[in-house]
């Protein structure tokens, strides 16, 4: 999930601090489709999510102080991410997007063969349709543990809530996400629409 | 039944950790490149601003203290020269 060494990476929130362009590019492409990723699915809206990544990345400049010595970046980044799609969810509650999932540019895994590819690819349109029917708090449990890999305790500190409350959080959104699967029916695009823009 | 259950969880966690991710496009990282490039260059001269900081705060302050005291000295050798001529 993560090559960086640890003590990379907060070397590199040091040289970040004292200005080196070069570092923060290293942080940028370390982790720049992970908070793209998480806020896409978090908002479910790409145009949302592009802006709040831009704001996350210059926050990493201008709060770069703020930041304690020793601290994950990941963690810092993911948290700051998630402050500010809540505050744009604040900000913007009456306003809703829905687009669609195939514009997104992704990144390959690897090489698949045709067959492979239409299997994963209907599995994986399941999956995110059941993912975007998630309550917020649920999703984002998901997204930062299962998606992202991240630990319970980690995520704890994204979400600001207790290491217990988290637990007992992601297990009911597994349950949730199971139900959800369940129920979606790949052809009944009806029913559920298109999820992401 | 509780096996199978795990089993299925197993399954889902699987394939959420294989779900792909998205990237931003090419123009929006290079235009976020761009700004935080340029508020890291505008970041240094803002703390080069104040040169006499590198030198400490009290730099200013014991040019003063020495200047007070030759003028303290000068007005004791002055009064008590008028002593004296009395």
């Amino acid at each position: 999930m993560n090559p960086m060494d640890n003590r990379a990476e907060r070397k590199l929130i040091s040289s970040i601090k004292r200005g080196d362009v070069r570092a923060f590019d290293l942080i940028f492409h370390q982790y720049r489709a992970r908070i793209y990723s998480y806020l896409v699915r978090l908002s479910r809206n790409r145009e949302v999510a592009e802006n709040l990544s831009q704001e996350v990345w210059l926050r990493l400049v201008t709060k770069t102080p703020d930041l304690i010595e020793g601290q994950s970046p990941a963690q810092w980044l993911f948290a700051v991410a998630r402050n500010l799609f809540y505050s744009h969810l604040r900000k913007n509650r009456t306003r809703s997007a829905i687009i669609r999932i195939n514009r997104m540019i992704l990144i390959p895994k690897g090489p698949q063969s045709p067959f492979e590819k239409a299997a994963s690819s209907e599995q994986e349109a399941r999956l995110e349709r059941a993912l975007a029917n998630l309550p917020l708090k649920y999703r984002e449990i998901i997204l930062l543990v299962l998606l992202d890999g991240m630990n319970t305790r980690e995520a704890a500190a994204v979400c600001g809530i207790r290491y217990s409350a988290a637990r007992t959080r992601l297990s009911r959104a597994k349950a949730l996400l199971k139900r959800e699967i369940g129920k979606i029916d790949i052809n009944e695009e009806k029913t559920y629409g298109h999820v992401i823009e | 039944m509780g096996m199978s259950s795990n089993n299925s969880d197993k399954n889902m966690e699987q394939r959420l950790s294989r779900l792909p991710a998205y990237d931003l496009d090419f123009k929006v990282s290079r235009r976020i490149l761009s700004r935080a490039h340029a508020l890291m260059d505008s970041r240094e001269p803002a703390i080069q601003q104040y040169p006499n900081q590198e030198r400490g705060p009290g730099y200013p302050a014991l040019f003063g203290l020495t200047a007070a005291a030759i003028f303290v000295c000068i007005d004791v050798i002055r009064i008590i020269l008028f002593i004296y001529s009395m």
